[in-house]
């Protein structure tokens, strides 16, 4: 089991965290917990990248991956100001009681 | 050897902080099970070579993104939150489709061929490389990706606002 | 002086009053149209129509008899096989046809002022006027077929007249009784004449004559019998009297004409024209004078309980003719129309006077309301006077010599004296009844409040004191006085005086007592006021028993086949309309559902997937990916 690691283990690494992330924000009722989990996905995502940074010896990887925290901490930022805003219109944190989209 | 066993002790803590994460009741404790993840995934940025990501994932994510989600979690009332059932009804068929998911993507991959990983040697300092890189290629990026969180501060900012009587 | 060509001018004595008729029933409408103010012209017209007619049946009669057979037929063309449109002229259709025209013309000028204050004037004058026409038909006539036309004719006018103030219900029920009755009778007659037609080959009176006198005397009986009823039903002879006392429901100068003076003797003149077939039938003959007999006596009988002023003089005439029926029966023809003649003139006169006197009294006409009327309405009481002694027979009026002519014949067959003996009863009675009524009415006090009488005008006075000249000299002109039989006239005058004597003294003198007897003698006289229930058994046994009978039938009829076939339709289309219903739920609302189940079943799951949860559609995104990416597996 020991043998050498090779990028494929990262790959699969990030792979397994992005479906748990995946089933993560379709499984949980709670919104908190659904943001979390899309920043496990994002997290996946900056794995994969910085592997094939690594493999090609290229910077461009790593450039994407701070991009794409920047981005998640902007949206984990603009994400939960909407569930505050939420929170205090609907007294709920529940995606169930968030079903506006069916009218 | 050593490098299989930390990357293994680095897996566990990021697949084990997940599972944790998405399956606890109590929305504190699945908080910090996203720090444990997080934790394990600055590690794998470690193995990989890249210490600036490192560093920017513990100061970003751990210090700022799940800090941001712990006050939140105060402000909202989760006592409510937790005495209902945590999973959707249709959590078979979820687990379903993550189990089909994680098959594909395995398969697929096992199947694919990867390129010769660079040695270590040919790289530069990787912060030194990084900033290089960022002033000169990718100068646009960064300057976009600074309008984008100026944006974001601004946009949050203004729907934290608690209204003057609607 | 006007030679006999003026003769063909015969036509004209029905010909003009059908025009009057005629053009009462085309312009009369248009003429007398505001019933506010009722037009004068139909009655001048139609009494100069008839008084013309009169003026040139005078002329016809005169150059008719001054010819040596006494009579002129003029045949015209053939109308049924038998018949034809013919006239003939001689002294027993002469006698009537200046009868029918004279009194005519006189009853037309009295009504203008008595009916003048009627609406639809126009319709009273086009029957008057009719009547006369037809009534003229039936007596020129010179074969059955025409005179059965006219027989029909004034049976219908009748009908009308009666029925004129349609709007009372007695007067349109009285009516139609009259036209039922003589329809009974007219079957009978239409048999007869038809067998006449048919054992004759012809329905020319001397074509028949001639015939007859080959027959067997079983044919003869037979067809004398069927004119007999048919004389019957017209003449109101006992049993098929009842119709004339109700005819009494239309205006008088109705009944002064037709039903005293001319329609009611078309059954004898009927008998009269068929002596032929009478004399030698005997037991018809007895049948006639039997029947006339008790019809006298029986109508006599009733005059005297009467109230009414019209209905009196109705019973009159029944008994009246009745006399004249015994003349026929016992085969003395001249007798009985001398009686015709003088009946007419003091009959029409007793029924004008009576006019006259309702006409005052504003419609009153129950004897037992009148009283002391002589001294306001001097007039009507003279003439009214002239014809009750008339009626009366008593001596030296018209009535007395025809009466005891009448009379004297009876002794002419076997067992006559029963008809003679019963005849001068009788006449006892028609004494004491004519005078009840004058004492009732125009003597003593008024019995009622009311308003001084005044006179009737000259246009009705006038005609009266015309036929009054006639109630006196009438017996005279004719010379059929029989000087010989002055027993009987003698006889005949005392019981006259007795009749009026008793009238006197039971009604003006002593009525007390005679409410005394009248109370002791009380089922007689409800007998008598009840009209001997014939009336009553009609009713009970003819209208309910009969006509009812076939109505009820015929409406148990109209139920079952009318309403069942009704009822079947109804079932029929309510098995198809359930029929369309089964189509209409089953097979069209069945592709109209089929239709929306469709959509409804392929939008369910796209309807599952809009949950509006975002999870939801995520879920979908990944098993989107998942799609996609077997596909690349499977690649």
């Amino acid at each position: 089991m020991l043998h050498a690691i090779s990028p494929l283990h990262y790959l699969v690494l990030s792979a397994l965290l992005l479906v748990i992330g995946t089933v993560g924000v379709l499984l949980r009722r709670n919104v908190v917990v659904i943001l979390m989990s899309i920043e496990l996905i994002l997290n996946a995502v900056n794995i994969n990248l910085a592997v094939f940074s690594r493999i090609h010896g290229q910077m461009q990887g790593q450039i994407f991956v701070l991009t794409v925290m920047a981005v998640a901490v902007s949206e984990a930022a603009v994400g939960l100001a909407v569930l505050i805003a939420l929170f205090r219109n609907r007294g709920t944190v529940l995606a169930d009681d968030l079903d506006l989209l069916k009218w | 050897m050593i490098d299989g066993l930390l990357f293994y002790f680095f897996s566990v803590l990021v697949l084990g902080g997940g599972i944790l994460m998405i399956t606890r009741r109590n929305a504190v404790l699945s908080a910090v099970c996203l720090v444990v993840s997080l934790l394990g995934v600055a590690g794998i940025f470690l193995l990989l070579g890249a210490e600036f990501l490192f560093v920017a994932q513990l100061i970003l994510y751990v210090g700022g993104v799940v800090l941001l989600f712990l006050f939140v979690i105060m402000l909202v009332n989760l006592e409510a939150a937790a005495r209902v059932p945590q999973f959707r009804g249709s959590w078979p068929l979820v687990a379903l489709a993550g189990l089909g998911l994680a098959a594909e993507l395995l398969f697929l991959l096992c199947r694919g061929t990867l390129p010769e990983i660079a040695s270590l040697a040919v790289l530069p300092p990787n912060t030194e490389a990084l900033a290089d890189a960022l002033f000169s290629h990718y100068l646009v990026a960064f300057e976009l990706t600074s309008i984008v969180l100026l944006v974001a501060i601004v946009g949050a900012v203004w729907m934290g606002q608690t209204r003057k009587a609607q | 002086m006007v030679g006999t060509a003026v003769l063909p001018a015969l036509w004209l004595v029905p010909g003009l009053p059908l025009l009057g008729a005629a053009s009462m029933l085309f312009f009369g409408r248009g003429i007398d149209h505001d019933s506010a103010r009722p037009s004068r012209i139909p009655g001048i017209l139609c009494s100069i129509l008839v008084a013309l007619s009169f003026l040139v049946a005078a002329i016809c009669a005169q150059q008719a008899l001054a010819l040596p057979g006494h009579r002129v037929e003029i045949r015209g063309a053939t109308w049924f096989a038998g018949g034809e449109w013919g006239l003939l002229l001689d002294p027993l259709s002469a006698e009537l046809m200046l009868l029918v025209a004279g009194i005519g013309t006189l009853i037309h000028i009295y009504s203008t002022v008595y009916m003048s204050h009627d609406a639809a004037l126009y319709r009273f004058f086009g029957g008057l006027n009719f009547f006369v026409a037809m009534m003229q038909i039936l007596v020129l006539a010179n074969n059955y077929l025409l005179l059965f036309a006219g027989w029909e004719g004034v049976g219908f006018a009748s009908y009308l007249l009666i029925g004129f103030h349609y709007a009372r219900w007695q007067a349109g029920v009285a009516g139609m009784k009259a036209f039922v009755i003589n329809r009974a009778a007219d079957a009978a007659m239409v048999l007869g004449i038809l067998f006449l037609m048919l054992k004759a080959g012809t329905a020319h009176y001397g074509g028949v004559a001639a015939s007859a006198a080959h027959w067997s005397d079983t044919s003869i009986t037979t067809a004398a019998s069927f004119l007999l009823v048919g004389a019957m039903g017209k003449s109101a002879q006992f049993p098929l009297h009842i119709w004339l006392p109700d005819a009494m429901e239309g205006p008088t100068p109705v009944s002064a004409l037709i039903h005293s003076a001319t329609m009611v003797c078309a059954g004898v003149y009927l008998i009269a024209r068929s002596s032929f077939l009478f004399s030698h039938a005997p037991e018809v003959a007895l049948a006639t004078a039997i029947i006339g007999t008790i019809t006298a006596l029986v109508a006599a009988s009733i005059a005297l309980a009467e109230n009414d002023i019209k209905r009196v003089l109705a019973y009159s005439t029944i008994s009246q003719i009745g006399f004249m029926f015994v003349a026929l029966g016992v085969g003395a023809y001249r007798a009985a129309l001398f009686h015709l003649f003088t009946h007419a003139f003091f009959k029409s006169l007793l029924f004008l006077g009576a006019g006259s006197l309702i006409h005052a009294l504003d419609g009153e006409q129950n004897l037992k309301h009148m009283g002391g009327v002589r001294r306001e309405m001097p007039a009507t009481f003279r003439v009214m006077w002239i014809a009750s002694m008339a009626l009366a027979a008593v001596p030296g009026f018209a009535g007395f010599f025809s009466k005891d002519a009448i009379l004297g014949e009876t002794l002419s067959v076997p067992n006559g004296w029963v008809f003679l003996a019963i005849g001068l009863f009788t006449s006892l009675l028609t004494a004491v009844y004519a005078w009840r009524l004058m004492f009732l009415a125009f003597y003593g006090e008024a019995r009622r409040e009311r308003e001084p009488l005044r006179e009737s005008p000259v246009l009705m006075t006038g005609p009266m004191y015309v036929l009054s000249v006639f109630c006196v000299v009438g017996g005279w002109v004719l010379p059929l006085i029989d000087w010989s039989a002055w027993p009987l006239m003698v006889a005949s005058g005392v019981i006259a005086a007795c009749g009026i004597w008793l009238a006197w003294r039971y009604y003006m003198v002593v009525p007390g007592r005679r409410l005394a007897l009248d109370r002791r003698f009380n089922p007689i006289v409800q007998f008598l006021r009840n009209r001997w229930y014939i009336d009553a058994l009609y009713e009970e046994h003819i209208l309910n028993g009969l006509i009812l009978q076939t109505a009820s039938g015929a409406a148990r009829a109209d139920e079952r086949i009318i309403d069942g076939t009704v009822d079947a339709a109804a079932w029929l289309a309510r098995r198809i309309s359930r029929m369309f219903r089964w189509f209409d739920r089953w097979i069209v609302d069945g592709l109209v559902r089929s239709g929306s189940g469709a959509v409804g079943f392929l939008s369910a799951p796209i309807r599952a997937m809009q949950t509006g949860f975002l999870q939801t559609y995520l879920f979908l995104f990944v098993a989107g990916i998942l799609a996609a990416l077997g596909y690349y597996l499977t690649r």
